[in-house]
């Protein structure tokens, strides 16, 4: 079975590549290693959406019982979306549990990515902090979310007080990217932030 | 050959022109030319295969002259290309001084490749993206191949659906792919049990009258009530289609005599009945 996982990955590797998607430069797959089990994805963050502009990598690892069971993909390039784990970059998306099917490919698991990136579902969160704010405070989301796609994938929105406010916790000694990520959780409030890295 | 035919008939009236316009200035064969032109235009649907060919028919002509007559005949014409499929154009305009043969030939292999692409990425299996292998097709219409639908199952035994469009598939609802030369299997794999044979089923008896006939077993029935009500009560069982008649040897056959037999003994009671009341 291994050796159908390596020539279904193939195929799937060549119709990714003949894609239209790949000439508009909205997803990208590549070789991590030779034995075809490792893949490395990349997506365009959709437009109208705060990922607009950025890129993200994606980790795609290939079971030996592939296609009958879903490939493991975990974002590598931080993001801020409620279905997604802003600590370990885990996925929530139903096609990559239960949902899967053996006619999908690393196409479609890609496009779906896409569309979850543009259509967030706060109601069954994998990160239950930008769920609540995504719910609650809005606007602070869209400003977090825009913020991490600047910061980690290459955005073009850039915030100055954020980045002030995170140099403030540097300065005392705080990690860039842990003070992001207590900012973010804490709505922005450096106050808050403070408080719980030091208490 | 049909492609030729086709182009000179809707080329003759200039044809008829050029034949007797050439036939004032020059000897007999152009005439008998002409008249092989005429059976053509008489018949031309009696003989499709043979209309392509001028055949001088009664005439003493040698056939080398007749193919000569052909090859003239044939650069008199304009053949427009629209009326010939590629190959065809490209054989024709083999004689020609042309530069445009070779790519255009070239273009039409490339073109037949690409369909060729197609044609068989629409066998593919949906698992495995391979051509299938004793393909089976699911109700939802979506091809497999068996081992890699099974293996599918297998891997959700509780919610079996088709990998494509999520409708319920079941082994017992596939319908395997036979093609031309499938008899030769290909060893199917040891794990891998046999493919689901077809579910093929009879087509509906004829409707109507079954006729008196003895030949499917002998039928009858009985009205038992008053006149009018058995005689309807006989009548209405003209319409029903009989279930086939059970194989010589089967269970089922034993208990039809026995039944058979039993109702005849009720019948013989029965009208001796009558007889002595």
């Amino acid at each position: 079975m291994a050796n159908m996982a390596v020539s279904r990955i193939k195929r799937e590797f060549k119709e990714v590549m003949r894609s239209e998607e790949i000439v508009q430069c909205s997803i990208k797959i590549e070789l991590v290693n030779d034995s075809w089990t490792e893949l490395r994805g990349e997506i365009a963050g959709p437009p109208d959406t705060p990922y607009e502009g950025g890129k993200f990598v994606l980790e795609i690892k290939v079971p030996e019982t592939y296609p009958f069971n879903p490939p493991k993909v975990r974002f590598i390039t931080r993001i801020w979306h409620p279905n997604i784990s802003s600590v370990t970059g885990a996925i929530c998306l139903d096609i990559l549990k239960d949902n899967w099917a053996a006619a999908m490919t690393l196409r479609t698991v890609l496009l779906s990515l896409q569309a979850l990136l543009a259509a967030a579902e706060p109601d069954d969160p994998q990160d239950a902090v930008v769920a609540s704010q995504f719910k609650d405070k809005y606007d602070l989301f869209l400003l977090t979310a825009k913020h991490w796609t600047n910061a980690y994938a290459g955005g073009p929105h850039t915030f100055p007080d954020c980045d002030s406010k995170i140099q403030r916790l540097r300065d005392m000694g705080i990690d860039e990217h842990e003070a992001r990520a207590v900012l973010s959780k804490e709505n922005w409030n450096l106050g808050k932030a403070t408080d719980g890295l030091f208490s | 050959m049909e492609e030729p035919k086709i182009a000179t008939t809707a080329e003759l009236p200039s044809t008829s022109t050029g034949a007797s316009s050439s036939s004032s200035t020059l000897s007999n064969n152009v005439s008998y030319d002409k008249i092989a032109w005429t059976r053509d235009i008489t018949e031309p649907l009696a003989e499709e295969s043979s209309t392509s060919q001028l055949r001088p028919l009664g005439t003493s002509i040698p056939t080398d002259s007749a193919s000569s007559e052909l090859n003239t005949s044939n650069t008199s014409y304009s053949f427009t290309g629209d009326y010939l499929s590629g190959g065809n154009k490209a054989d024709l305009k083999g004689g020609y001084p042309s530069g445009g043969t070779d790519t255009d030939t070239k273009a039409n292999e490339k073109d037949k490749e690409k369909e060729h692409n197609a044609d068989d990425s629409l066998y593919e299996c949906n698992i495995c993206l391979d051509t299938a292998k004793d393909a089976v097709v699911s109700m939802c219409g979506h091809l497999f191949c068996w081992p890699c639908l099974h293996q599918w199952l297998l891997t959700r035994p509780n919610r079996k659906l088709c990998p494509v469009c999520k409708a319920a598939v079941d082994k017992d609802k596939v319908i395997p792919l036979y093609g031309r030369n499938s008899t030769h299997q290909q060893d199917p794999r040891n794990k891998v049990p046999p493919r689901p044979a077809g579910h093929r089923t009879e087509p509906d008896p004829v409707p109507g009258f079954p006729g008196f006939g003895f030949g499917d077993g002998f039928h009858m029935s009985f009205g038992i009530g008053a006149f009018p009500f058995g005689f309807i009560t006989s009548t209405f069982n003209f319409g029903e289609p009989r279930p086939p008649v059970a194989v010589r040897g089967t269970r089922q056959y034993q208990y039809e005599q026995a039944l058979s037999k039993l109702f005849l003994y009720l019948a013989l009671v029965c009208i001796m009945w009558l007889f002595y009341a």
